[in-house]
C-alpha cells in the first residue's frame, strides 16, 4: 500500500508549535477547523509560515490579551472605556494589548470622535485554521480502517 | 498570508489497495460498513438523498450527488461552516484497485475559514494554550 496524499504538512515538523498542534489521532476529529497548521505544499508558503503562525500564537498566549479577543469575537466592536470596563486591568494596559492584537492583524480600530472602537479581524486565523491538513490527516486514518475492514470482508 | 487561504483547498487521498472495486464499493455504500470505517451514519446510494455522518463530537451533514456504482460516488460534506464536496473514484487495476478521494472545498477564500473560527476559536485556543505550555 503507497499512501500518495499531496497534503504535506507534517514534513514541516521541525517547528514545534505545528508538531504539538496536531491532534492526537483519537481525538482528531474533534479538532477539523478549530485548530491546526496550514497545509504547506507551495515553496512560498513554507516560507511566510513560521513568521505568521508565531506572532499569532505569541499574540495570543496571553490570557488577557486573549480575553479581550474573545469579547471582540463574541459582542462585535467596543470601544477602550468599554472593554476596561470587565478587563480586569487598567485602561493603558488594555490599550497596550489591543495595540499588540492590532499589530497581529487580528484587530482593527476605527476613530470616532474622541472614542476609539475596536473590531475583532477573524480573517487573521486563516492560517491556523486552514480545513485541509485537518482533513488529509482525517481521511489517512479512515482510509486505513477502511483497509481494515475490506481485509475482514467475506472472511 | 492570504494566499495561504485561497491556495490549498482540496484534500486528496489516494492508495493502490489490494481488492476489486466491487468490494470496496460495499464497503463505501453500505451502512453498517461505512459506519466501520467512517462514521454511523443513514446513507443510500441514491442521487439526492440527504444524510448525516454522526459521532460524538457532532454530525456531517451530506448529500448525495453521483452515484456510479464501483466507479464513482460523490456527496456534499457540511461541518462546522465548511462546506465541500466528497468524491470516491475506483480504478481498477492488475493488483486491485487505484482508489482515489477528493475532498474539495466551496468558497475557498474565506468562509468556511472565518465560520470555522466562530464556531471553534475557543476550543483551539484551549488546545493552543495546552499547547504552548508544552512549547518550553
Amino acid at each position: 500500500m503507497t499512501p500518495t496524499s499531496q497534503t504535506t504538512a507534517l514534513q514541516w515538523t521541525g517547528a514545534p508549535l505545528t508538531r504539538i498542534i496536531a491532534p492526537p489521532p483519537r481525538s482528531r476529529l474533534t479538532h477539523i477547523y478549530l485548530g491546526g497548521y496550514t497545509l504547506i505544499n507551495s515553496p512560498q508558503v513554507i516560507d511566510q509560515m513560521p513568521d505568521t503562525h508565531d506572532v499569532l500564537f505569541r499574540t495570543l498566549a496571553d490570557p488577557t490579551r486573549r480575553a479581550l479577543f474573545e469579547r471582540l469575537c463574541r459582542e462585535g466592536e467596543k470601544t477602550v472605556g468599554a472593554l476596561t470596563a470587565r478587563a480586569g486591568v487598567s485602561q493603558p494596559a488594555v490599550s497596550k494589548h489591543l495595540g499588540v492584537l492590532k499589530q497581529a492583524g487580528l484587530v482593527r480600530d476605527r476613530h470616532q470622535g474622541r472614542q476609539t472602537h475596536y473590531s475583532a479581524q477573524l480573517g487573521a486565523l486563516a492560517p491556523l485554521i486552514d480545513w485541509t491538513s485537518q482533513m488529509a490527516g482525517f481521511w489517512q486514518t479512515r482510509f486505513d480502517h477502511l483497509e481494515d475492514l475490506l481485509k475482514r470482508m467475506d472472511q | 498570508m492570504s494566499t495561504t487561504a485561497t491556495e490549498t483547498r482540496s484534500v486528496v487521498v489516494e492508495r493502490e489497495v489490494a481488492f476489486p472495486p466491487e468490494k470496496i464499493w460495499r464497503a463505501l455504500t453500505q451502512p453498517h460498513l461505512i459506519e466501520e470505517w467512517l462514521m454511523k451514519n443513514d446513507f443510500k446510494p441514491a442521487v439526492d438523498h440527504r444524510f448525516n455522518l454522526r459521532a460524538d463530537w457532532g454530525a456531517v451533514d451530506c448529500q448525495v450527488l453521483a452515484v456510479e456504482p464501483n466507479k464513482t460516488l460523490s456527496y456534499t460534506w457540511a461541518a462546522y461552516g465548511l462546506e465541500s464536496v466528497v468524491t470516491w473514484t475506483l480504478t481498477p487495476t492488475s493488483a486491485g484497485t487505484h482508489l482515489r478521494m477528493e475532498q474539495s472545498g466551496f468558497r475557498p477564500d474565506q468562509q468556511q475559514a472565518y465560520q470555522g473560527a466562530k464556531f471553534g476559536w475557543q476550543r483551539f485556543f484551549a488546545n493552543l494554550e495546552q499547547a504552548l505550555a508544552r512549547t518550553d
